[in-house]
């Protein structure tokens, strides 16, 4: 059994043994004793230059001469998208009205500005000015060193849905996209997330604050659909998360999707092995969270906020009786539906380089 | 069978003279002796201090090896500033302030002035106010915020409490907080925006601050000052972490475009101002004179009566500390015992106890306070110490740094600390301003205890240690560069520490941790690397002690990890306030244990070993008879086993064994072996060698503490074959056991080969710098050891030259005696020439 310090120490001993293998030198055995006499007494002088020299030689496409070898914007033409800023590529979908997604219906009635309420002035506010909010981030973790690659923002007008997703394919592309998305929501006076007050919104707080720029977020209300979906699932479902809801309550099943969990390994490979597909998978992972997400708001808004409620004032909130579920229907294979636009994830993974 | 020691030493009195020194010495403490005391002590009714002085100066003259008396110092003051804010001058006089001392408006006007300052101050010398009141001031003024970083939560408490109180006193409106791991999920928020002060540690602001300075926005855009107190607490790998974690914070304070001042405030130590640059990377002022008044100190040297001149056996340093402290607690003198283990801490207090408190309904007038209390249990004592309802408090090196314990007379050293820096540190606990205080250093028969009352010039003329960091110590500073690039993306002109920062960087990104983007690193693991990161050397989990006496699961105690496997194993007796648990079950993985509440008559003692193997040699210095050398080498730990201990006799009365996983580590080391042959020709047999080599490396292991001005635990020693195939340890005999890997005995006679290897090893993973002064110094280590060894008076060897040996059956001349054995090994070690090989080709 191993314990805590034996495993720590033996890291170290790891970490140790790598940059001297990096150099060059001979890599010491357990079992060699001391017999090894041209070994350097400083182990920090085993970090000198010449590792630096090495690893440039080894690895040619750190910095700049990575960047130089793909054209941008044959990436942005993979991904489906433009691009429109140094490391940004927007994509832009629309959905023309109805949209069916599993047994959920998204018609041009919703549009219509009755159920939605923002707590500052208690005036409905109509669905068309609400803006659907989702992220894709290279963690799961708090904190300044997570950051969303990919953001998705979807909003309705008369006829259609549209989905604009930004996605950047380098860090220098962080702040044209945070300025993007500001620009985006300066008449966007509610957001709609999933479970975007612990995590979407205060990352991107994080992220705006990093790049000196105001959070636009700040200004809006909001609401978070994750705590009315742990109110509102059956008990037989097995959580509340958003594909759960997804597959229980609207039916809708995906095929080929690439897990949550996977998504910042998407990131990873780009930026280190610059394979583009997974980045496709996960532009395609996010579009469908989006969807769901305004589709269950459907559901959740069909009781509006009943008056006198006292509330988080920045917390929109509008949920207050449980929703029924549309009944799962007997036959099952047939209700299930695989929309058209989403593509296959299996095939050949393309590496840009 | 269960015995009460009480009836014991009851029968016992019964038999025995008054004040039978042996008896005592034997390990009895008759609880007569502070009746006695009592009785020919006549309550003076003047100072109290002075009868007692003169009462030990009477009866025991020839126990006081030494005898200094620092004399009182008087009151330095110095006017209010004139800058200063009119509210923050009315709150200081609503508590009695007039004036400044001296340092503080020393202090006051350098850190106005913008200079990084490190106060270095004894205790109660009104050193808070030295950072409070610039830091009100500026809060004041020009609504300038402040961070606290204490090494403990408990000492931050105290502060936001003196904080708050000057707050009140004249409504200033400064908001200052506690942010720590208790501070509860809904407050945080509040403290964030709000705190003008946040008190918090070095721990919290590594994981739960800097990995979030964007929710510190506003603080951090405007903070003025650092202040960091108990500066001295961060040396080794402690501190060597904080220096690069405030190279974190100065990053981050950066990116906020804020520069803020740093204030340090330091006990004694020689190198404060040093410590204080190192730690901050920047220029640092130093105020070194205190403006406090202070009265007068005795300070007493005190050696244990020799027992037993034959075997030079002196009394144990236990006895003699718990008689001292009776006799202060009998004349009604408020008291603190410093012992250098939690064991001694409770077996100390149990004999205070089982004299003051032996009445239950009465409230208990001697307290035991180490660490690894619930913090409830910890703030009840430390509020019943303030409010003096405690007469005698026992304690561990946790009183040692600032904690607000009120104003005591006696202070009671049962044994050297280890440094002369902590001697002087806990001798200051003692001490009114008005009034006269004793200190008593009283001598184990450890060696460096007697090696300083032999030579107490060297002690009170000693300079305190230097308090060392390696802030570039390359396994530390990596750890952080990950933090820190998880925090703030690095860009190529940047620095962090003497390394080579961006093939540090390339390094990290082969592992897919960071990626480099143009000219900048960004973090990309899917990871929070401050939690894999630990500041302090024990590794992370604290264990929990569970009590299960009446099928209850009440959480007793607290245990950090790296005396767990010490203190905690199944058998073990666990005091809490001298009440004896003895543990049942240990859950090393959930790091718990259960105990039962037991009534026994002993305690244990575990035994553990420590073998290593050479991984890489460095550098060697030899001749043709024997080697010395330094490099880097693996080193495995194991408990073993355990000892039961009578009570009073100290007598051995049984062995349990103990299966918990090793502790392993890589450190450097230095190391000495005896040409084979020299060896062959120098001892008939090779467990004589064995005996010289554990002798020697026990000389050798204390000189080097001393010549290197490190603790003792900061080296470690060890006696094997250099390949870890065998290792040798001290048997309950005094004589060397050689056990082989698996642990069991290796008969060493039969052997194919024999080449025992010398090992003093630097006592923390990855190693903090001592192997290499160590190297260059072996030649005074081993000329002192020769000397110390050569000069003690016992026959076979004890405590203070080659270690404890029991008297042997056999009469000493028929074998050779384990002090011989280790004369012999050191001679063959000092006839080294300097004839160095450096190992490194160029
Ligand atoms: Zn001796």
């Amino acid at each position: 059994m191993n314990v805590t310090r034996p495993l720590s120490t033996h890291q170290l001993r790891e970490r140790l043994m790598q940059l001297r293998r990096e150099r060059g030198n001979v890599v010491p055995r357990l079992d060699e004793g001391s017999a090894l006499a041209d070994l350097p007494s400083n182990i920090a002088q085993t970090l000198s230059p010449s590792l630096a020299e090495r690893l440039a030689r080894l690895r040619p496409w750190v910095g700049k001469e990575r960047s130089s070898k793909v054209d941008p914007v044959d990436v942005a033409h993979f991904l489906g998208g433009a691009l429109v800023d140094v490391g940004v590529v927007r994509i832009e979908h629309s959905f023309p009205l109805p949209l069916q997604h599993g047994r959920a219906s998204l018609n041009d009635a919703f549009t219509t500005p009755s159920a939605l309420f923002s707590e500052k002035n208690a005036l409905p506010i109509p669905v068309c000015r609400t803006a659907f909010l989702d992220t894709e981030t290279t963690g799961l973790s708090n904190g300044t060193g997570t950051v969303a690659f990919m953001i998705g923002f979807a909003r309705f007008d008369t006829n259609a849905l549209h989905v604009t997703q930004w996605l950047i394919t380098s860090f220098a592309g962080e702040r044209a996209m945070l300025t993007a998305l500001a620009r985006c929501l300066d008449d966007v006076p509610l957001i709609v997330t999933f479970n975007g007050a612990a995590f979407d919104l205060p990352l991107l707080h994080t992220r705006f604050r990093m790049h000196n720029l105001a959070d636009p977020i700040a200004a809006c209300a909001h609401a978070d659909l994750l705590p009315w979906a742990r109110r509102n699932r059956l008990k037989q479902w097995p959580d509340a998360r958003l594909q759960t809801l997804e597959r229980e309550g609207l039916g809708f099943h995906r095929v080929d999707d690439l897990p949550g969990a996977e998504v910042p390994k998407a990131w990873q490979q780009w930026l280190t092995a610059g394979a583009a597909t997974p980045l496709r998978w996960a532009l395609e992972h996010n579009r469908l969270d989006l969807v769901t997400l305004v589709a269950l708001l459907q559901r959740a808004s069909h009781h509006p906020l009943s008056p006198g409620r006292k509330a988080d004032p920045r917390q929109a909130w509008l949920f207050e009786r449980p929703t029924p579920w549309p009944p799962v229907p007997v036959a099952a294979p047939g209700s299930w539906v695989r929309n058209p636009w989403v593509p296959k994830r299996s095939g050949a993974m393309q590496s840009m380089l | 069978m269960i015995t009460c020691p009480h009836t014991k030493a009851m029968t016992l009195m019964m038999t025995t003279d008054l004040f039978d020194e042996a008896a005592e010495q034997a390990g009895y403490v008759d609880p007569r002796i502070s009746l006695a005391d009592r009785r020919r002590v006549p309550y003076a009714d003047g100072d109290a201090v002075d009868t007692m002085l003169a009462f030990l100066q009477r009866r025991h003259r020839d126990r006081i090896a030494a005898e200094i008396i620092q004399p009182a110092r008087a009151a330095r003051f110095a006017a209010f500033p004139e800058s200063i804010h009119p509210a923050l001058r009315n709150a200081l006089r609503t508590r009695g302030v007039e004036a400044l001392y001296s340092h503080q408006r020393e202090a006051f006007d350098a850190i106005h002035a913008g200079q990084h300052t490190v106060i270095v101050t004894p205790t109660a010398s009104g050193k808070s106010l030295c950072y409070n009141l610039p830091v009100l001031q500026a809060a004041l003024t020009r609504k300038a915020k402040a961070l606290y970083l204490f090494p403990t939560k408990a000492l931050a408490q105290d502060q936001v409490a003196e904080i708050l109180e000057l707050n009140r006193a004249a409504k200033l409106g400064v908001r200052a907080y506690t942010f720590d791991g208790d501070t509860p999920g809904d407050a945080r928020q509040a403290v964030r925006v709000h705190g003008d002060i946040v008190v918090s540690n070095p721990d919290m602001l590594h994981q739960g601050i800097l990995p979030h300075h964007t929710k510190w926005a506003q603080f951090f855009e405007n903070l003025a000052y650092v202040v960091i107190d108990e500066l001295h607490t961060y040396k080794g790998v402690f501190g060597s972490h904080v220096a690069n974690l405030l190279r974190r914070l100065k990053r981050i304070c950066a990116f906020y475009k804020v520069d803020p001042v740093f204030i340090l405030c330091s006990a004694t130590i020689a190198n404060p101002q040093q410590l204080a640059e190192h730690l901050i990377g920047a220029p640092v002022h130093a105020i070194t004179e205190s403006g406090a008044p202070q009265g007068a100190r005795h300070l007493l040297v005190w050696n244990p009566p020799v027992i037993n001149a034959d075997l030079d056996l002196r009394a144990s340093a236990r006895s003699q500390s718990t008689r001292l402290a009776r006799i202060a607690t009998t004349l009604g003198l408020k008291s603190i015992v410093f012992a250098n283990s939690r064991l001694e801490v409770e077996v100390i207090t149990k004999y205070m106890k089982d004299t003051f408190d032996a009445d239950p309904r009465k409230p208990a007038r001697v307290v035991a306070y180490r660490g690894g209390y619930l913090p409830t249990e910890r703030r009840d004592k430390e509020h019943k110490l303030r409010a003096g309802t405690i007469d005698c408090v026992v304690t561990t090196s946790a009183l040692e740094l600032g904690v607000d314990i009120g104003a005591l007379d006696v202070c009671i050293l049962n044994g050297y600390p280890g440094t002369v820096a902590a001697a002087w540190q806990r001798f200051g606990r003692a001490g009114r301003r008005q009034r006269k205080a004793i200190g008593i250093l009283v001598a184990t028969s450890e060696l460096l205890d007697q090696y300083i009352a032999r030579h107490p010039d060297f002690f009170f003329a000693a300079s305190p240690e230097h308090a060392r960091i390696d802030p570039d110590q390359l396994l530390i500073n990596m750890d952080h560069v990950r933090c820190a690039a998880f925090e703030l993306p690095f860009h190529e002109s940047d620095h962090f520490g003497a390394e080579d920062l961006p093939s540090q960087l390339d390094y990290l990104a082969e592992n897919a941790v960071v990626h480099r983007d143009g000219a900048q690193w960004h973090w990309i693991a899917d990871s929070y690397p401050a939690n894999t990161v630990s500041l302090r050397t024990i590794a992370e989990g604290n264990f929990i002690v569970v009590d299960i006496t009446a099928g209850g699961k009440n959480i007793i105690a607290e245990v950090d990890y790296s005396s767990a496997a010490l203190t905690l194993y199944e058998g073990a007796i666990y005091m809490v306030q001298a009440t004896p648990w003895q543990v049942e079950k240990l859950d090393w993985v959930g790091r718990k244990a259960f105990v039962r509440r037991v009534d026994a008559d002993y305690y244990t003692d575990a035994i553990d070993y420590t073998k290593l193997k050479v991984l890489d040699e460095f550098e060697h210095a030899a001749s043709r008879a024997d080697r010395a050398s330094h490099g880097e080498v693996h080193v495995v730990r194991r408990v073993a086993g355990y000892k039961k201990i009578r009570y009073y006799t100290h007598e051995n009365i049984g062995y349990g064994n103990v299966h918990l996983p090793d502790l392993e580590m890589h450190t450097s080391a230095v190391w000495w072996q005896i040409d084979p042959v020299t060896l062959a020709n120098s001892f008939a047999t090779r467990h004589q060698a064995i005996d010289g080599f554990l002798g020697a490396a026990y000389a050798l292991h204390h000189i080097a503490a001393l010549v290197s001005l490190a603790e003792l635990r900061d080296i470690g020693r060890s006696v094997g074959d250099g390949n870890g195939a065998w290792s040798a340890v001290v048997d309950a005999r005094g004589r060397g056991t050689v056990r082989a890997q698996d642990g069991a005995d290796l008969n060493i006679e039969q052997a194919s080969s024999f080449k025992p290897t010398l090992f003093l090893y630097d006592n923390y993973p990855g190693g903090i710098g001592i192997a290499v002064p160590l190297f260059d110094q072996r030649h005074t280590v081993i000329e002192r050891a020769i000397q110390v060894v050569a000069s003690c008076r016992c026959k076979e060897g004890c405590p203070a030259c080659i270690g404890p040996i029991p008297p042997s059956p056999a009469p000493a001349s028929a074998t050779l005696s384990p002090r011989a054995a280790a004369q012999r090994v050191l001679g063959l070690l000092g006839s080294a020439t300097a004839s160095t090989t450096p190992g490194m080709a160029g």
